[in-house]
């Protein structure tokens, strides 16, 4: 490399109304990119957490829907298998709760929360609602902890709001697994958990599970059981041995064999997005092919002068081919940091619109999701990063290799 | 004496759609070294194409030319851009300046092209120490940091000297470099052509319409329709033998 292709590349750069067009429109393609990818991780993460919900890692139940009567024995019969790290029994129903005269579908989960707590997230729900210790009981302003009346009931932060649920308020549920069960008992708010899944948080009820078999007159039978496997256990593994030890008597499946329709229609869903967005970044690669195209253009008598001094053919190319690299690095560091800038304020500027328009940029009650996610992944940031220095090299070799096959005479006569 | 740059039978065909234009019709002809060679003409003669081919800027369709016995036919393009760095200089009627860069940066471009980026480190003073000194000889030495668009037309030719001397070459092609300056600063020109040819044993092949510079040439060389009419030695060097080689 001599000095001259670095030092004419830079001064090109420096003077060049195109070099800050074209600068800009990197710094742009990067960060709309990088905001678009980054909410779209978000989007998958928090849809695959919403349709996971508080779905286990693996899940035993009955085979046909049926009760498992005995779950300690399930219990006891997997806790040695490779890869089971935690098991929590569950009795899940689908109800109508009921309070303050308003009737709202929801789904009834009772647990043992020392059980629950290890296959789930709930302790991280409870600590982000409004009940701080994992029981179900009332908790009182100056720290008490005071067992309510009837059985504590731990409700999602959007169902207490809608129906308005405080600490105190009495629910009664309608389960919808047989009319001739059903219990008219009373249960207790004590508090609310949140996931910050819209629709998780909106028809999910949390109850002690020896209240949720006698409201359902199950007796001790439960509906599952939840499992959570080892780090770097790969969950259809550990199902297999689970199935294997288990025999016919129970159904096994992991979450992801539960929801294997919605996770399929993201699936498509992201290979229609990656294709869409190549697309993007293919055309957006243009305008540096265009750019430095114009700059060839500008330049074609510039690129006979420096042939007349001795400029190699290869040393033109790299004049322009570094003009591109430059591009893309410049361009690709500016467009990390708007986007890093835009997406760390995302929800502000989100609300700043609505407050300023009236236009919801983000209904939570359409996506269920409570506000914009942003998934910040490094690996797929790098991968734009590099796809846009990676791009203007590219389409600057064109213009370039033009450039450098140019006759110097031709070159020096071109106006 | 051999020819420091010889040519030999050249031809330069140009095609326009179907019709050919030969501008060069075999063509043979040398330069010694320290000399200062005019190639006058008409318009359209081809005498800035043959300037061009013996600088190595274009090639010839048939011929050879050599420099200090070397066939430019058996050098790679990168070899030429070699020869036209380190051993030739050019000045164009129309400056031919970078204007982007400063006007003692114009002068260090063929040091540039020379150097590579880590060798530069240890070039540069060197190459600037050069280029001022340059632009100290052609009488620019107080517009060192100017673009060329804020120079007049004489101060861009004077620069383009310094460019192509900046190398040290041992031949300088120069193409109408009076054709777009007034006679007062022609003169100037012609003066420094003449101090760098008697003091630094430059050689120059200029073409040009210019009979003043013409006069003050070696030999005088006639193209007319691609083909060399006549070489005539400069009467003011040889003023009793005004020959003409037909």
């Amino acid at each position: 490399m001599q000095k001259y292709q670095t030092f004419i590349g830079f001064r090109y750069l420096r003077t060049r109304l195109f070099t800050i067009l074209s600068l800009l429109a990197v710094q742009f393609c990067v960060a709309v990119l990088m905001v678009v990818l980054c909410v779209m991780w978000g989007f998958d993460r928090d849809l695959r957490a919403s349709i996971r919900g508080s779905l286990s890692t693996i899940i035993i139940e009955g085979q046909f829907g049926d009760e498992i009567d005995d779950w300690e024995e399930v219990v006891d019969e997997i806790k040695n298998i490779e890869g089971v790290a935690y098991s929590a029994p569950y009795v899940q129903s689908l109800c109508l709760i009921i309070a303050n005269n308003v009737k709202l579908p929801s789904r009834v989960k009772g647990v043992i929360l020392d059980k629950e707590r290890t296959t789930s997230k709930v302790e991280a729900y409870f600590k982000n609602g409004t009940k701080q210790r994992l029981d179900f009981n009332l908790e009182m302003e100056d720290g008490d902890s005071l067992q309510p009346p009837n059985p504590g009931a731990v409700v999602g932060t959007e169902l207490a709001r809608n129906m308005g649920l405080r600490p105190g308020t009495k629910v009664r549920f309608i389960a919808s697994r047989s009319a001739a069960r059903f219990r008219p008992d009373e249960f207790t708010v004590v508090g609310s958990f949140k996931s910050g899944l819209y629709d998780f948080d909106l028809h999910h009820v949390y109850v002690p599970l020896e209240d949720a078999q006698a409201m359902l007159g199950m007796g001790d039978a439960v509906t599952g059981v939840s499992v959570e496997v080892t780090d770097g256990a790969s969950p259809s593994d550990v199902r297999e041995r689970i199935k294997r030890k288990l025999g016919s008597i129970c159904r096994v499946e992991t979450w992801e064999d539960r929801r294997r329709n919605f996770l399929g229609s993201l699936a498509i869903e992201r290979r229609v997005q990656a294709v869409i967005i190549g697309m993007v970044a293919f055309l957006a690669g243009f305008t540096i092919l265009a750019t430095i195209w114009m700059t060839v253009k500008e330049k074609t008598k510039d690129i006979g002068i420096i042939k007349s001094c001795g400029g190699t053919t290869f040393g033109i190319m790299s004049i322009f081919v570094f003009n591109g690299f430059y591009i893309g690095v410049v361009g690709a560091a500016l467009g990390l940091a708007l986007g890093l800038l835009f997406l760390s304020y995302i929800n502000p500027i989100a609300d700043f619109i609505e407050g300023l328009t009236g236009f919801s940029v983000f209904p939570k009650t359409m996506y269920y999701i409570d506000k914009i996610p942003v998934e910040f992944n490094v690996n797929g940031i790098s991968w734009i990063l590099a796809l846009a220095v990676i791009f203007c090299v590219v389409y600057s070799i064109i213009p370039a290799w033009f450039a450098s096959r140019l006759n110097p005479v031709e070159a020096l006569r071109y106006e | 004496m051999s020819d420091l740059l010889a040519a030999e039978n050249l031809h330069k065909r140009y095609f326009d759609g179907s019709s050919e234009l030969h501008v060069l019709r075999g063509v043979s002809m040398g330069v010694g070294a320290g000399e200062i060679l005019v190639i006058m003409g008409p318009s359209g003669a081809g005498k800035s194409t043959l300037l061009h081919i013996l600088g190595a800027l274009d090639t010839a369709d048939e011929g050879e030319v050599t420099y200090d016995g070397l066939g430019f036919s058996s050098l790679s393009g990168s070899m030429l851009a070699g020869l036209r760095n380190h051993h030739f200089g050019f000045v164009f009627q129309f400056f031919h300046l970078l204007p982007d860069l400063r006007a003692i940066e114009n002068v260090m471009l063929p040091a540039m092209i020379d150097t590579g980026v880590f060798a530069w480190l240890g070039r540069k003073r060197a190459v600037l120490e050069r280029a001022k000194e340059l632009m100290e000889l052609v009488g620019l030495g107080d517009r060192m940091r100017h673009k060329p668009g804020k120079l007049s037309g004489g101060e861009r030719q004077r620069l383009a000297i310094a460019r192509a001397l900046m190398n040290r070459p041992r031949i300088v092609f120069c193409d109408e470099p009076t054709g777009n300056l007034d006679t007062a600063t022609s003169n100037d020109i012609f003066e420094l052509i003449h101090t760098l040819n008697q003091d630094e044993g430059l050689t120059f092949v200029i073409v040009t319409h210019n009979k003043q510079l013409a006069e003050r040439a070696d030999r005088v060389l006639h193209i007319i329709d691609g083909q060399i009419d006549g070489i005539q030695l400069e009467p003011a060097q040889d003023p009793q033998s005004d020959e003409e080689i037909h």
